[in-house]
């Protein structure tokens, strides 16, 4: 071995080192910068618990300036009044000993202050003044949340009203709730069930919601003249699958309007598993659905290994799961004809009346071009076929409905499913309803989604 | 051209600015001010201004700047650790305070450097000693395997008496030994095997031991040595392939592991669990963000192990992480001057032995920053310089030891030269 081959392989070697320690520095940046107010507002992060001791947190208010959550005369953090008003805007807004995954954790760094520069910070610690925190205005209408969690009733599941085309979340709401001015059950750990917030991180399989997106693969494949003849059952592989009704020879939009199982399962065939998987990852099924204003869970998609198994799944059974809000925005970008728009939660954050932040739209996705075909079909659902009970008098009202098995054998009451919008401009909002062990989406959710949306048209939005 | 000294100064009076003014800081956080704390940062800085001087006037060719580094990452280190030592009640005596004890070590570990820098610059290669240093080592990994009391996992401590000692970290700078005699020169097949058999017996007992750092740390610095030694480019492919292979195999073998790599994927998952330590520290160096919450403003002290393996975290919540690249960019620089000092050299022994020296610090410095910001799975292994601990601190200055004896030989023989062709060396 000559001496000049070591220099050059400590030479390659010291190559080596340089890439891996500047991964090791640009790593560190990135997830500074694209995690950093992901990893530190976390209900776990003792730190916000700490900035409460030292300042005076800002009022959480709704989009109306409704206050929500304030700091009161006495210095004491005081929730709306109105026990069922509280329970209806409780998972948005969180609890104060971060049991919940709300805005007072979410959007801690601007309630306790710690937004503001560190001059002003240390400004404020040598004069003694009292350290204050913004004032958070929130996307939703606590009025709305209101109509969404009463028209719910005695089921649980979630309502989430979003406008299409700017994707501010008007109203979300999530049922069991809690009453965050009393949280004396849960200190001593109770149930916690009703903390969760099913809206954001419910994981339900979406039936027959989903068959919007196998809808959306037929068209994007030139399959929209596909036809099947449903005479109440089709057998994949050996296993039969059900459907509602005979409904005979059927094309898509029947199908759709009477949401034929044969049909789509048929469909699945026609399409194969890959492209519509496909579909439903331009939906953003199986991504990171990561956003700035809030924490969702990722929904899923799977085509199986069984011709049966991809059936199942072109009928949102099988594995799929999916979020009420991510329902939500799969129907608001069909409705803003293909452009999906990154859900929204923060409308603006300001101190002592000058601002500080302010919402503005963006895109999450573009998973359609055209989606005209869609939205008729959708039309068709709530004028003449499975989903009439969300009719509303003097506008259009699009959508679908789903009625999800929970479980093969029957013994738990199906999932209710009702996803829509309303058409037009006038009025651009989108809605996603879901009830537990509640039965058939037309009969359950549609007259929910009626309800919510008609309140949101009153109130002008 | 060889005497580069210039840099050097004006880092040695940061590093003690940084050291009184630190403390300084942290005196005047209570309600009184803590004289016993401007104290510290003072003979702190005394003892590195003293170890700084001594060094560069017994042993004139030191690499100031590798000095220098050190220096400053230790002093990182205690201001850390005496910040860390205010929100602890247990440490309330002065001798139980981790940043007093760190100091000690440090005045220690001087003197062994000092010793180490002595020997090895007028050493040949202790080809007599090379069998002796394989087996105290591997003694030493066996006795810890054997009796060692396991802590976050890991069986590497040994109790005696008043101190806690990790004999597997000594261990290191006998492997450093042993695998540069080896690679010095072309081994017949007899020595091959044995020394095969030793590096494979070291791992093997460390990943019995638990100790998955120190593992990866033996493995990491043999192959590397391998390359550099041998020049095989295709055998060390296959052995990177062994050692992925070994891991893979591990992680269906070994709870332990597979557990590393669950957490690692998803720690927010496991949180209430085994997650908890690395999502504290992502939560701390969220909230340092760019330049920190300022020392004393954070709170490192909810963070686990935050005096050794998550010290990182801790100086990146509180100095921020713009501090924490600075710092990763010095453990740069000092890899640098370290390969440097290795190609200098005159000997292939020398040569690989700086070179070993310098690799094992870099890849433990890898390891648990890459660790700790959740780049790969966490493995508890100290930061080298940084973290508490004894063995962990002399084990480094006994490396630094090893690379300024080469460096003193590379200028004395420099020297030589000069003053040979009728130059003068000021």
């Amino acid at each position: 071995m000559k001496k000049n081959i070591l220099k050059r392989n400590i030479t390659a070697l010291l190559i080596v080192f340089i890439a891996m320690f500047a991964v090791l520095i640009v790593y560190l940046g990135y997830v500074n910068v694209v995690f950093g107010e992901r990893w530190f507002a976390t209900p776990y992060n003792p730190r916000i618990q700490n900035m409460k001791t030292t300042v005076r947190a800002g009022d959480i208010l709704d989009r109306t300036g409704k206050q929500l959550l304030y700091t009161g005369s006495n210095g004491k953090r005081k929730y709306v009044k109105g026990e069922s008003l509280r329970e209806s805007i409780a998972h948005i807004v969180g609890d104060e000993y971060g049991l919940s995954y709300g805005a007072q954790i979410m959007y801690a760094k601007y309630l306790y202050g710690s937004d503001t520069d560190s001059i002003t910070q240390i400004a404020q610690l040598f004069t003694g003044e009292e350290r204050k925190g913004s004032d958070v205005r929130l996307t939703i209408d606590a009025q709305l949340c209101k109509t969404a969690m009463d028209a719910l009733g005695k089921y649980d599941g979630s309502v989430v009203v979003m406008n299409y085309k700017t994707g501010e979340i008007l109203a979300s709401v999530s049922s069991p709730s809690f009453d965050p001015a009393d949280m004396k059950d849960f200190e001593e750990g109770g149930g916690t069930s009703e903390l969760v917030n099913r809206a954001f991180s419910g994981l339900y399989p979406p039936g027959s919601t989903f068959k919007l997106i196998t809808a959306a693969a037929l068209i994007e494949n030139g399959k929209q003249d596909f036809k099947a003849t449903c005479t109440g059952s089709t057998v994949v592989d050996g296993n039969v699958i059900n459907c509602t009704g005979e409904h005979g020879e059927v094309g898509l939009k029947a199908a759709l309007e009477h949401s034929c199982n044969v049909y789509f399962a048929q469909s699945a065939k026609e399409l194969g598993g890959g492209a519509i998987k496909a579909e439903t990852e331009k939906f953003l099924y199986n991504k990171h659905l990561m956003f700035g204003d809030l924490v969702m869970k990722d929904s899923s998609y799977e085509t199986g290994n069984s011709a049966t198994d991809t059936a199942w799944s072109a009928i949102g059974q099988y594995h799929d799961l999916v979020t009420p809000l991510h329902a939500c925005m799969i129907a608001a970008s069909i409705a803003n004809d293909g452009v999906m728009m990154e859900p929204k939660l923060l409308l603006n954050v300001s101190s002592d009346g000058v601002s500080s932040y302010r919402m503005s739209p963006s895109i999450a996705a573009r998973p359609l071009g055209n989606t005209d075909t869609l939205k008729k079909m959708m039309q068709a659902v709530v004028k003449s076929g499975t989903g009439t009970a969300a009719k509303i008098k003097g506008v259009t009202v699009a959508g679908k409905t789903g009625t999800a098995e929970v479980d093969s054998a029957g013994k738990i009451p199906n999932t209710a499913w009702f996803v829509g919008f309303i058409e037009g401009d006038k009025h651009p909002i989108a809605i996603a309803v879901v009830m537990e062990k509640a039965g058939s989406g037309g009969k359950m959710a549609a007259p929910v989604a009626h309800k919510v949306l008609d309140k949101a048209i009153d109130l002008g939005y | 051209m060889v005497f580069e000294r210039r840099g050097a100064g004006a880092l040695l009076v940061f590093t003690i600015l940084f050291l009184i003014s630190g403390c300084t800081l942290l005196a005047f956080k209570g309600e009184t001010p803590d004289i016993k704390l401007i104290a510290f940062g003072l003979g702190a800085s005394l003892l590195e201004l003293l170890v700084y001087n001594l060094m560069a006037i017994i042993f004139r060719h030191i690499d100031r700047i590798t000095l220098v580094i050190c220096l400053f990452l230790v002093s990182v280190g205690l201001v850390m650790l005496a910040r860390l030592d205010m929100e602890d009640a247990v440490r309330e005596t002065v001798m139980q305070q981790e940043a007093v004890k760190q100091l000690i070590w440090l005045g220690i570990g001087s003197v062994v450097l000092f010793i180490v820098v002595a020997i090895i610059k007028s050493s040949r290669d202790f080809r007599g000693l090379n069998f002796i240093f394989m087996g105290v080592s591997l003694g030493l990994l066996v006795f810890t395997f054997l009796f060692a009391d396991a802590v976050g996992g890991a069986k590497n401590w040994v109790k005696l008496g008043p101190v806690s000692l990790q004999p597997s970290e000594i261990a290191k700078v006998l492997f450093i030994l042993v695998s540069a005699y080896f690679f010095a020169e072309k081994r017949n097949r007899a020595a091959s095997v044995i020394y095969a058999v030793y590096v494979g017996l070291c791992v093997i007992v460390l990943v019995l031991s638990n100790d998955l750092g120190g593992a990866l740390l033996y493995a990491g610095t043999f192959l590397i040595m391998f390359f550099a030694g041998t020049g095989r480019t295709l055998l060390t492919f296959a052995g990177l392939g062994v050692a992925g292979a070994g891991a893979f195999a591990s992680y269906y073998l070994i709870d332990h592991v597979r557990a590393r790599v669950i957490i690692w994927l998803d720690p927010w998952a496991y949180y209430t669990t085994q997650g908890y330590q690395i999502v504290q520290g992502l939560m701390a160096i969220a909230a340092g963000g760019t330049f920190g919450a300022g020392l004393g403003l954070g709170r490192p002290d909810v963070i686990p192990v935050n005096t050794s393996d998550f010290i990182f975290a801790a100086i990146c919540e509180e100095f921020g992480i713009a501090f924490g690249i600075i710092t990763i960019l010095l453990y740069l620089v000092f890899i640098i001057r370290g390969m440097i000092i290795a190609m200098n050299a005159s000997r292939r022994f020398d040569a690989l032995l700086v070179f070993g020296a310098t690799c094992m610090l870099s890849l433990q410095c890898f390891i648990i920053i890459g660790g700790v910001i959740k780049l790969i799975p966490l493995t508890g292994i100290t930061l080298p310089f940084v973290s508490a601990g004894g063995s962990s601190l002399i084990t480094c200055l006994c490396l630094v030891g090893i690379i300024e004896g080469v460096a003193v030989k590379n200028g004395e023989r420099d020297e030589r030269k000069i003053t040979a062709a009728g130059g003068e060396v000021l």
